[in-house]
């Protein structure tokens, strides 16, 4: 399952390591966006195969931040 | 007499609807047979009056021609519907079915009352209505346009509703489908041979598409007890039509207590909180019911009571989207408002934004275009208003959030209030950006823009903006729910003259 990214914005935080356990609802990024403080969270849970952004990125709306295998 | 006997008899037998395999296929669909639906929404479980019972008697497969209409008493209120009954040709739209349905909502209109879809059709009889659907008889869509503004139309769609039929749900002022209905402007077998997609019903139009990405549906029922539940909520939260008030209940205090409202709001202004805390600890307990709640979720809409009396809600959401306003919560709140503007439910605001979204992804997605519509109905709207500057107040997005200078009834801010053209990081980046940049020591440079925002800052101390009177005034956000009351009390008897015109300009308001 790939987590998209709703909001455009630029990433202050990757919270998770690929291979990492993660349950429905973990933060796995926080963007910065219109000034606030994002969080995007796993739509599922399971591993992580593979993250696509590092700090300092500008992520689009609709870009895949993530990829999850759900368990 | 035997006269008499024979009427009784040939009821008797209307009422028991299709034939056998007609209830089969509705029971096999895990759906009711239509006057047992009717049970959960009227209050003697039957049609006050019903009319058309004869249509089509002399074909014993097509009683009613497959449609119940009249009216019905739901919490004693009086309402018109129209239930298509799946028994009889799954629904489908005969002639007489078409009469009856359009007459039904001459009816409502001529009454002023309410009207109920209850919609489990599979379209156009298409084998018995040659020119079906250019005939004057079958402008439901005229009438759904007519009657739109002017008696709550609420809609519930039970099954799979493909082509023309799907315009009813949409045209309903609020709309309830089942979890397993669906609806498109085209079946999945019509896409596939028109433009070669593969797609399955649910995909195409499923309850959750709609709930949650094209915005047409209100609410997703798992049973349906449960869709009745909603309809029932509904009717009595709206007045019988335009010109009538909503309904008025007991009042109740509200589930939290309103002096909890300081921590419900962060002190970092970044931070972001779940607004639905605030509105329970401002609104009378269970009371608040909202629409819409899977999409654009960065706005949340909803019918409440304050002290008994019948509210709408339009509050940013700063747990999604930091509360930004998007070309999709942008239409969301101008249609609650039109909504709400119609049906004399005045609106309280619960402002807290960054403001309207920015980047190409949105300007392609017609933000200005849609977040006028949003600032238009807001300006339009007559209904009181009161505008809460809970936290953030940026931009034009308090324009769309009924801000001071779009003629709210009052504008009370919170103590956590910042109203400001934006927030101090970007405007000190908008005016003094070369400033800074000609600053080479990092750590000064820092230092000066620290206190650039410091000063900016205060510029929007709110005890400054309520010395100015830029908000009327600032309370104890303890206060807030008492002072909403007070002033919509004192608002009730509202009358606004707006310039005569035949219109605005602006559709989709």
């Amino acid at each position: 399952m790939e987590v998209i990214n709703e909001m455009a914005g630029t990433v202050t935080e990757v919270r998770v390591s690929p291979e990492a356990d993660v349950q429905e609802g973990d933060v796995l990024f926080v963007l910065e966006s219109m000034k606030m403080q994002i969080e995007v969270q796993t739509p599922a849970k399971g591993i992580v195969r593979k993250i696509h952004v590092e700090e300092g990125d500008f992520i689009d709306e609709g870009s895949v931040l993530a990829e999850i295998e759900e368990v | 007499m035997e006269r008499e006997e024979k009427v009784l008899k040939e009821l008797e037998r209307i009422k028991k609807g299709g034939p056998q395999r007609g209830h089969e296929k509705q029971k096999a669909e895990g759906k009711l047979f239509v006057r047992d639906r009717l049970k959960l929404f009227l209050d003697d479980g039957e049609p006050y009056t019903e009319f058309g019972r004869f249509a089509r008697s002399g074909d014993p497969e097509f009683a009613a021609d497959g449609i119940v209409t009249g009216t019905g008493k739901i919490d004693g209120r009086l309402v018109f519907f129209a239930a298509n009954d799946y028994t009889v040709k799954a629904g489908s739209i005969g002639r007489y079915h078409g009469q009856k349905f359009i007459l039904s909502q001459i009816a409502a209109i001529r009454a002023r009352k309410p009207m109920v879809y209850l919609v489990d059709s599979s379209g156009a009889r298409i084998d018995e209505t040659g020119g079906y659907h250019c005939e004057r008889s079958i402008g439901l869509f005229y009438y759904h346009s007519i009657m739109s503004g002017f008696v709550p139309q609420i809609g519930v769609l039970y099954g799979t509703c493909f082509a023309g039929t799907a315009y009813t749900p949409v045209f309903c002022d609020v709309l309830i489908m089942m979890k397993d209905a669906a609806m498109a402007i085209a079946s999945p077998r019509m896409v596939k041979m028109v433009i070669g997609e593969d797609v399955t019903p649910q995909a195409l139009g499923g309850a959750q598409m709609h709930a949650s990405v094209s915005g047409s549906c209100d609410f997703i029922a798992d049973t349906e007890e449960q869709a009745a539940e909603i309809v029932k909520k509904l009717v009595g939260f709206l007045p019988d039509n335009s010109d009538c008030l909503p309904p008025e209940a007991e009042a109740k205090e509200p589930k939290t207590d309103p002096a909890k409202i300081d921590d419900i709001i962060p002190p970092d202004a970044n931070r972001p909180y779940n607004v639905r805390k605030l509105i329970e600890a401002f609104v009378d307990a269970d009371s608040f019911l909202e629409l819409k709640a899977k999409y654009a979720q960065e706005l949340v809409v909803g019918f409440a009571r304050l002290g008994g009396k019948v509210i709408g809600i339009v509050a940013n959401q700063p747990s999604v989207k930091g509360g930004a306003i998007f070309p999709e919560s942008s239409d969301k709140g101008a249609g609650f408002i039109w909504l709400c503007d119609a049906y004399n439910i005045p609106l309280v605001y619960l402002c807290d934004t960054p403001g309207f979204m920015a980047g190409s992804a949105v300007e392609r997605g017609g933000i200005l275009r849609r977040g006028r519509n949003f600032i238009f109905a807001t300006s339009c709207a007559t209904v009181p208003r009161v505008c809460v500057v809970v936290r953030k107040a940026y931009g034009a997005g308090i324009y769309a959030m009924s801000g001071p200078a779009y003629d709210p009834d009052i504008t009370l801010a919170l103590p956590s209030a910042e109203l400001a053209v934006m927030g101090p990081e970007a405007a000190i980046n908008a005016v003094f950006f070369n400033k800074l940049q000609a600053i080479e020591d990092k750590e000064e440079r820092a230092k000066v823009e620290k206190n650039l925002r410091d000063a900016y800052r205060e510029g929007y101390n709110i005890f400054k903006l309520a010395g100015e009177m830029i908000v009327d005034d600032l309370i104890p956000p303890r206060d807030l729910r008492k002072e909403c009351i007070r002033y919509f009390e004192a608002y009730k008897d509202k009358h606004v003259d707006r310039p005569k015109r035949r219109h605005a300009t602006i559709v989709g308001g």
